[in-house]
């Protein structure tokens, strides 16, 4: 199987919100970072992936399968780890692991608890003593413990600290290393999409503003700092959008469209996203 | 669907010392009334009314979120609320069945009444389950209270204007007619949630 995960033209109509042909494919074997600002969509996006809403247009394909096509079967096969579902509050971990094995045919019970153990999960507490950590650690054991090929992750390191998330970025790599096995990430924190991923798509308002090879974004894209004046001598083409502050002018360009001799800088996953977010801006006011 | 309901009876279970108090409370109110049936009818209502802790569980943790991204569709998460209450009705049942034959009652006698009221619990769940469904449990809670007040007021209106009891033919058919009616509010029940469940959005 080609591709993890495939939305073709997926829209989906709110009185004040739209989420217009959205176009996003995951390669097996890949982790994609899903990013953009709050309310562009990401949530509704991956609760369209997961059918817990029902699309307006378009098509939705996971692992292989049309979403509306027997997805209980195929939910058999994903691992999903949202930001404020949790557990019951009076649960424990062992209670846990009792009804998930009675949920999932491929629940391992082993696995589960040699996971509780690595991420020092209390297993008897309930959940309402857990931290706010300790409750994401939970969801990720359980996401791993059954026969998952695709893990779905919306915003799972928010709010936890950098020891924590390092150690569930750490799992992630963990699941990756198995070829047939792809992540699908939305996430604010950046810093961490650029440590693991291959594929960034950006979304913003509703429409996906680009979907490409983290690699591939970084060698394109680069930050001129110059003056008013030799901005004015650069190719139009070249920029997606620039900002001026009292040294000049900073702006995000297309490296390869800049003729002549300029001081062009690294730009990180976050540089681009925020220049084109500010792009976005400006073509509203005109 | 077996995990589903451990888990609500993890859930429930967890309030083990309040329920267990207001049983013992029941028993001994029931035998100073030197009423056995009053347990029964206590204990019924008050199995029924588990099934509605269990959806507000459920609510306060967003659960139907997540264990609808897990091989559980939703027919399952509907058809898990009624296998629930079964089964909580039929311990009322038994229990009660336990309880007045203990108390000396007739044992055919005995299972007349709690067969009965088995049958009122399940008529209740079968009212309140896609109310509940398709209003969630805080508004829903409201709605049903007006839904159960209004026999009840009915009833008291009926009385204060004197209507004659039904003749016997009829009270002979009674249990007939009531099994009728709990099979069909069953089936209309039952789809009703199935198609509340399956548009709602989470």
């Amino acid at each position: 199987m080609q591709e993890a995960l495939k939305l073709v033209n997926v829209s989906k109509h709110y009185r004040d919100f739209s989420l217009n042909s959205v176009n996003i494919t995951l390669p097996t074997g890949c982790i994609m970072g899903f990013i953009g600002e709050n309310g562009a969509g990401k949530t509704t996006t991956i609760k369209l992936i997961l059918d817990l809403i029902k699309r307006d247009e378009g098509s939705i394909y996971v692992l292989g399968k049309d979403n509306l096509i027997d997805l209980k079967s195929v939910k058999e096969n994903i691992g999903v780890v949202m930001e404020d579902s949790f557990f019951p509050d009076n649960l424990t971990a062992k209670d846990v692991n009792r009804i998930l094995k009675g949920i999932y045919k491929t629940w391992d019970e082993k696995r589960f608890d040699s996971y509780l153990h690595q991420l020092s999960i209390p297993v008897n507490k309930p959940v309402k003593e857990y931290s706010k950590g300790m409750k994401m650690k939970l969801s990720i054991a359980a996401a791993l413990s059954h026969d998952s090929k695709l893990l779905i992750l919306d915003e799972p390191t928010n709010g936890l600290d950098p020891v924590v998330r390092d150690e569930i970025l750490e799992l992630f790599l963990e699941f990756i290393q198995d070829e047939s096995h792809s992540v699908f990430i939305s996430s604010h924190i950046i810093s961490d999409l650029e440590k693991i991923c291959d594929f960034i798509t950006f979304i913003h308002k509703g429409s996906i503003i680009f979907s490409e090879s983290k690699d591939e974004l970084l060698e394109k894209y680069g930050i001129l700092k110059c003056t008013e004046k030799e901005f004015g001598r650069i190719d139009p083409g070249a920029v997606i959008s620039c900002r001026k502050n009292s040294f000049g002018v900073e702006a995000l360009v297309l490296k390869n469209r800049v003729k002549g001799n300029f001081v062009i800088d690294r730009a990180g996953i976050e540089d681009i996203m925020l220049f084109y977010t500010n792009r976005s801006k400006e073509r509203q006011i005109h | 669907m077996k995990g589903l309901i451990l888990k609500d009876f993890y859930n429930l279970s967890r309030q083990n010392k309040v329920i267990l108090a207001a049983i013992a409370f029941y028993i001994v109110f029931s035998v100073l009334n030197k009423d056995p049936a009053l347990f029964g009818g206590m204990l019924t209502f008050l199995m029924g009314m588990q099934t509605f802790s269990a959806l507000a569980y459920d609510e306060k943790s967003k659960w139907d979120k997540y264990a609808l991204t897990m091989p559980v569709s939703r027919t399952d998460m509907v058809l898990s609320k009624y296998v629930l209450s079964g089964i909580l009705l039929f311990i009322a049942f038994a229990a009660n069945l336990i309880f007045m034959i203990i108390a000396g009652t007739e044992p055919m006698q005995a299972l007349t009444i709690a067969s009965s009221m088995a049958g009122i619990g399940l008529f209740f769940i079968f009212v309140m389950l896609p109310v509940l469904f398709r209003f969630g449990v805080e508004k829903g809670r409201f709605i049903i209270m007006l839904i159960f007040l209004t026999p009840s007021l009915l009833a008291l209106i009926g009385s204060k204007m004197g209507f004659e009891m039904p003749d016997e033919s009829f009270l002979r058919l009674l249990p007939l007619i009531c099994v009728i009616i709990l099979v069909i509010s069953g089936i209309v029940s039952v789809n009703v949630s199935l198609a509340v469940y399956r548009k709602k959005e989470m």
